[in-house]
């Protein structure tokens, strides 16, 4: 299983990666970290005329928080995620996540970029960013934009990004310091692709009671989804077991889907249990 | 394309395509085949090298991208032709079979023992997690790990003023 | 007996294996020819095809190219081939490059050669093949009605072997039992995955008109038996050398097409010509293993012994016979073990091995005994639940109790103890306290279970296993013993090792018998140049079978040293000991002679032998077993928490009683029954090669085909008991593959335990998550009260 040819690019500056990409569009595949990408080139699924190395580009891998938001740049590799403690301050649901993502080797090149780019339906950090709200930012020569993490994933494997756009880096809202959260996520092995993810994202009035809930599932279906039902039930009620048994309940409405591993039926069921256990955790008062 | 790299602390220069894999690169332009091809896609763990510190799977990285950095391979641990204290446990406690997966392991438990010198149970596994063995059913690799770090741990203090 | 010393019974540990940590181990890919060629075949992605036509010529004529083939270039180089010309299996041959037809997704159909492996995959874009589908059968019980699509035309259907058996009168047997258990249980098709995938590189001599050829196998004599018969060249001109080899499993017994193409190759070139398997033909095309469906009909009386059983076998086949093993056997296998470690005089069985249009099947570790001890552990606990009876209490009623037994099949159970081992088993892993704990558990709605098997597992087989089909596989072994000038020893042997650490083994038993300290024992094997004429590595035989012969041998050469040193030290032979490489009197212990002293007279001074007796210190042993199998005999419990919301099976305890004779060593020993086990779980929870209705593998790659890691391999209570067995040298019996044989049953039956509740019905692999739910069916009200949140 060996690669066919490809002409290899290393840009040193964004400015340079944008002219690659907008010369070459669909030609042309963008490498990061190499750990979703590179096995499809091995195994010639993907076979991009042109591969651009954005490894050397330092900018892009700022790990910073401006006015509490936290911004990624597309090169923040997942052990960063993993153990940067401004990572953990300013976000900790996404900390906890990327401790799942597959090995240590692949948290050790994987990138917050190539994942989100690469849109694996059980993909970590698409369902924890979905719970977090999230901006990704993209440039081209044509300009910049910006799209929310709702608006990415558009399909399995597929996002809105265009041929000659870059993602450069995303922005995550600042997180409120009383703010309740919880991940939970299942693998028939430790380090496989997960059968399915949830993550919450809970703000708790004085008596407890829920301001606002974002509940977000990833790998029942296409794409990472919020429950936005379950979000609306939950408003105005407390986090009792009853309440957030019935919110987990919406799960079973998801679009789900078969493949080897799992019919859909079990993956909606398994989506109801993590949203379940992932609001446990939040009710219990964080981890 | 040129690229210049050290390998076990010696430099090294070549011209490599770039589709060359990393792991095809080290095994046969320069003969380090202690770096095994499992799998190609980056789950078995038997490419596994350490990248200017860090694990990194071999077969998923283009030779071209480590131009400028340092790579350690298993067969750098003992270059003075000795047993490092890691290989020596696996050794004595019956860490390999086949051996195929066993450079991989050994720099896992390596680099876990860098960051963890006294590992549990349940860190020695997080950290191997990655790597496939076919032939042990793993027990006889982690003892080999909890021995490594004792020899490791006896080593270090024989060497404390 | 195996001789007491140093180090037989010992944790010996593998020094001279060091190699194997320092990454300097030498694997097939690790040789490399300076002027060598490397090679990738086009393949099939049609499941059944009539191949029209196949045009290489784009490929042929690119300047990167060495060369391009296809079967009408290379079957003036290459004879079809079927696995065994004899026995009870439909005749057909097949071409190792497609001819006419293509029957699997993944057949060869042509092959380009290149400079690197990267140029030869560009290459084979090139070509271009033109295919007429047809209807592809990929249910064996679907392919072996009339009137379905054939794989060989020339045959009325797709059943490759039909065997029936009978021994006394089950059915009549059965209209008196008081309970009959009617099941119809499934294995689900997995392969070996050895983390080394296959290659070969081989190595024409025009002048010598000799072929060198390098595989990681496991029997270098079968595989030069089989070129010198598909190449047509005389067995004396290919020389057969498997270096380490990383893994095997038995998908390293048969010879493949690729590799015969490979030698087909070099003579045309006449340069070396390397192939490296990657891992998706390694899913593709290894041998694969294990499925099948068995309609069981066990019939019990009032007090749990079972009087009778019927069986109907559906083995699947794949696509076509592999040369070196073949398709039958595994089928084969299951109907005559099943009725495993039991006592049970009126069975019968109707055997089906059908063809499909999927990867060809042969062998894999422990070769149908983990699906007949699967079937056979659940038939026992069905039976224990009809009758009420404690799922131990009806094993004991049942396991052979008086040795030797003879099994309706022919099988000799020499001598054991599997009451005790049972017993034992239990005992150790506090039975009694895991039913209360499930109990207590259940009323919390937590559902533990408690799985337990006994089981047989055939070993070393003898009496012509394959050689009266006609296939070359040695059932005999052969040692060939020496003590050199320098008193340094060497064995070679016809064994092999991929791992088992064989080589330690022998070594010890040598070394032991011979005095002598352990590193001046050098083992040689799987070189067809300079072993003596033996089986390989299969069935478990390096131990009984190498063993044997090592002993055999050094007792022999032991006898001579001490004739010499007793002639020359002038005393009498029974009162020489041999001990540190010297061989003195005893009482006396300066009087004494060295190995090296002595070698140097055997050779080079023999007129000072005693009388009569040959020069030199060399001997060679061939050895057949004497019966047509060695059992080992193992307990194994499991205990398990189901988590009905995932379907995850939580391994709280998992404790072996393992007989396999004496030890060796028990490093050795214990790491291959982990193995072992851990690839039995692999088969139970996580692996499945799964073919959609086109014949298409769906889990052709790791991250499909998922391989069990560090955190799922349990911890593995081991202990041992050691019944000798009767028949072999020393006493040894076989058990590498011991481990595997048992994990099926316990998983399926600790599963079935824990959800009790529910009825479930645990009759199929694997087990995934998907699948326990489903037979939960949980219909449940699912509301936080009633929904215990503890654990998952």
């Amino acid at each position: 299983m060996k690669p066919a040819p490809f002409r290899y690019v290393r840009p040193q500056t964004r400015e340079e990666a944008l002219e690659v990409l907008a010369r070459y569009g669909e030609d042309a595949k963008v490498l990061a970290g190499g750990q979703s990408l590179v096995p499809l080139m091995n195994l010639r699924l993907a076979r991009p005329k042109v591969l651009v190395d954005i490894n050397p580009i330092p900018e892009l891998g700022i790990l910073e928080r401006r006015d509490g938001e936290l911004i990624l740049g597309a090169l923040v590799r997942h052990r960063q995620v993993e153990r940067d403690p401004r990572v953990r301050e300013a976000c900790p649901v996404l900390s906890r996540a990327a401790a799942y993502i597959g090995y240590p080797a692949i948290r050790n090149r994987g990138t917050v970029g190539g994942s989100l780019a690469h849109a694996d339906p059980a993909a970590e950090l698409g369902c924890v960013l979905l719970a977090t709200g999230a901006v990704v930012v993209l440039e081209s020569t044509r300009g910049r934009r910006e799209v929310r993490i709702e608006d990415l994933f558009v399909g399995p494997y597929t996002t809105c990004i265009r041929p000659d756009e870059l993602l450069v880096e995303v922005r995550i809202p600042a997180w409120r310091e009383d703010a309740r959260w919880g991940f939970a996520e299942f693998t028939r092995h430790e380090g496989g692709f997960a059968l399915g993810l949830a993550a919450c994202v809970v703000q708790l009035d004085g008596q407890g009671k829920v301001v606002s809930a974002r509940l977000a599932v990833g790998g029942v279906g296409p794409v990472p989804v919020r429950l936005a039902e379950a979000e609306e039930r939950l408003r105005g009620a407390g986090l009792s077991e009853e309440a957030i048994a019935q919110a987990a309940a919406c799960a079973l409405s998801l679009e789900g889907y078969d493949d080897v591993h799992a019919p859909a039926w079990y993956r909606r069921r398994l989506g109801r249990w993590l949203v379940f256990r992932s609001l446990q955790q939040a009710a219990g008062g964080g981890n | 394309m040129a690229i210049a790299l050290r390998v076990n602390g010696k430099p090294y220069r070549l011209e490599v395509e770039p589709r060359r894999l990393l792991a095809d690169v080290l095994r046969r332009d320069l003969g380090f085949t202690g770096v095994h091809l499992g799998c190609e896609h980056g789950v078995c763990g038997a490419c596994t090298v350490l990248l200017d510190g860090e694990l990194v799977r071999s077969c998923l990285m283009f030779a071209v991208q480590v131009d400028g950095c340092e790579i350690l391979t298993v067969e750098g641990l003992n270059a003075s032709g000795g047993l490092h204290p890691i290989q020596r446990a696996f050794i004595e406690e019956f860490g390999f079979q086949c051996g195929f997966c066993t450079p991989g392991m050994i720099l896992a438990a390596y680099r876990l023992l860098q960051d963890h010198p006294h590992p549990s149970e349940e860190e020695i596994r997080r950290a191997l997690a990655g790597n496939l063995c076919r032939c042990t059913g793993y027990a006889d690799i982690l003892r080999s790990v909890q021995r490594a770090a004792a020899l490791l741990a006896e080593a270090e203090g024989s060497r404390a003023p | 007996m195996l001789p007491s010393g140093r180090y037989v019974g010992q944790r010996v540990p593998r020094w001279e294996d060091r190699r194997f940590v320092q990454g300097r181990g030498r694997y097939l890919d690790d040789l490399n020819f300076p002027d060598q060629v490397e090679v990738a075949f086009v393949r099939s992605p049609h499941a059944h095809a009539r191949l029209l036509r196949v045009d290489v010529e784009a490929a042929r004529k690119d300047p990167e190219a060495v060369g391009a083939y296809t079967w009408e270039d290379l079957q003036g180089l290459l004879r079809p081939y079927w696995t065994m010309p004899r026995g009870p299996i439909r005749q057909a041959r097949v071409t190792p490059l497609a001819s006419g037809k293509v029957r699997w997704v993944g057949e060869p159909v042509a092959v380009v050669a290149a400079r690197d492996r990267y140029v030869a995959e560009d290459l084979c874009e090139l070509v271009t093949v033109e295919y007429e589908p047809l209807p592809a059968v990929v249910d064996a019980w679907d392919a072996m009605q009339p009137d379905r699509p054939r794989l060989y035309e020339e045959w009325p259907d797709n059943v490759v072997s039909h065997q029936t058996f009978q021994a006394g009168d089950p059915e009549a047997q059965l209209a008196n039992c008081a309970v009959v258990i009617r099941k119809r249980f499934r294995s689900n098709r997995v392969t070996a995955v050895p983390l080394e995938g296959r290659g070969i590189l081989a190595r024409w001599d025009p002048l010598e008109e000799t072929l060198t050829v390098w595989m990681g196998h496991q029997d270098v004599h079968l595989v030069r038996a089989v070129l010198s018969e598909v190449l047509g060249l005389p067995l004396g001109r290919i020389r057969v050398i498997s270096p380490d080899v990383g893994g095997a499993f038995g998908i390293k017994l048969p010879i493949y097409p690729e590799e015969m193409v490979v030698c087909a190759l070099a003579r045309i070139l006449k340069r070396p010509v390397k192939w490296v398997q990657d891992r998706k033909e390694s899913l593709l095309g290894d041998t694969h293993a294990r499925e099948a469906v068995v309609d069981v009909e066990a019939g019990f009386d009032a007090e749990g012994r079972i009087r009778a059983m019927r069986v109907h076998i559906v083995s699947d086949a794949g696509a076509y016979a592999v040369a070196g093993r073949g398709p039958v056997i595994e089928g084969s296998m299951l109907a005559r073990e099943l009725p495993g470690p039991y006592d049970l005089r009126h069975y019968a069985y109707t055997l089906d091995v059908v063809m499909t249009n999927k990867a060809p099947v042969a062998v894999y570790r422990g070769v149908a005994i983990p699906v007949s001890t699967f079937v056979m552990e659940r038939v026992m606990d069905l039976a224990a639940d009809a009758l009420n009876l404690d799922p131990a209490e009806i094993r004991r009623r049942n396991l052979v109790r008086t040795f030797p037994y003879t099994t309706v099949t022919g099988h000799v159970y020499d001598a054991g103890q599997y009451v005790e081992g049972l017993d034992k088993a239990l005992e150790l892993v506090d039975y009694r306290r895991w039913r209360e704990e499930q109990a207590r558990l259940r009323e919390r709605g937590r559902y533990l279970g408690i799985g337990i098997c006994c089981l047989v597992d055939a070993t070393a087989r003898g009496g012509g296993f394959y050689g009266r089909l006609g296939l070359k596989a040695a059932t005999q072994e052969g040692c060939i013993l020496r003590i050199d000038p320098t008193g340094g020893v060497t064995a070679a042997l016809g064994t092999t090792t991929q791992g088992q650490g064989l080589g330690t083994a022998l070594a010890q038993l040598i070394a032991d018998t011979l005095g002598v300290p352990l590193e001046r024992v050098t083992v040689v094997m799987g070189d067809t140049a300079t072993t003596p004429y033996g089986g390989g590595a299969w069935a478990s035989r390096g131990a009984v079978a190498g063993g044997a012969v090592a002993l055999l041998a050094a007792r022999r050469l032991r006898e001579k040293v001490q004739h010499i040193a007793a002639h020359l030290l002038e005393a009498a032979p029974e009162d020489i000991e041999l001990a540190d490489g010297r061989a003195f009197v005893r009482g006396a212990p300066t009087r004494s002679l060295s190995l090296e002293e002595i070698a140097h007279t055997a050779y080079f001074v023999a007129a000072d032998l005693p009388r009569g007796m040959e020069p030199g210190l060399e001997v060679m042993v061939h050895w057949e077993p004497e019966i047509p199998a060695t059992f080992a005999y193992a307990a194994q419990v499991m205990v398990v928490e189901v988590h009905p919301e995932t379907g995850a099976i939580e391994i709280l305890k998992y404790l072996v009683v393992e007989d396999c004779g004496p030890l060796i060593n028990p490093g050795l020993v214990d790491g291959q029954l982990r193995g072992g086990i851990l690839q039995g779980l692999g088969q139970a929870l996580y692996e499945d090669l799964v073919y959609d209705a086109q014949g298409q593998l769906l889990t052709s790659t790791l991250m499909d085909y998922i391989l069990p890691g560090i955190q799922e391999a349990p911890e593995i209570e081991i202990h041992h008991m050691s019944t000798p067995s009767l028949r072999t040298v020393g006493g040894l019996r076989g058990m590498a593959e011991s481990g595997t044989a048992g994990v099926l049953a316990v998983v399926a039956n600790a599963v079935a335990d824990a959800l009790k509740p529910f009825g479930a019905e645990v009759t199929a692999l694997p087990l995934s998550p998907a699948r326990v739910v489903e037979l939960i069916q949980d219909r449940r009200e699912w509301t936080a009260g009633t929904f215990h949140m503890e654990g998952g």
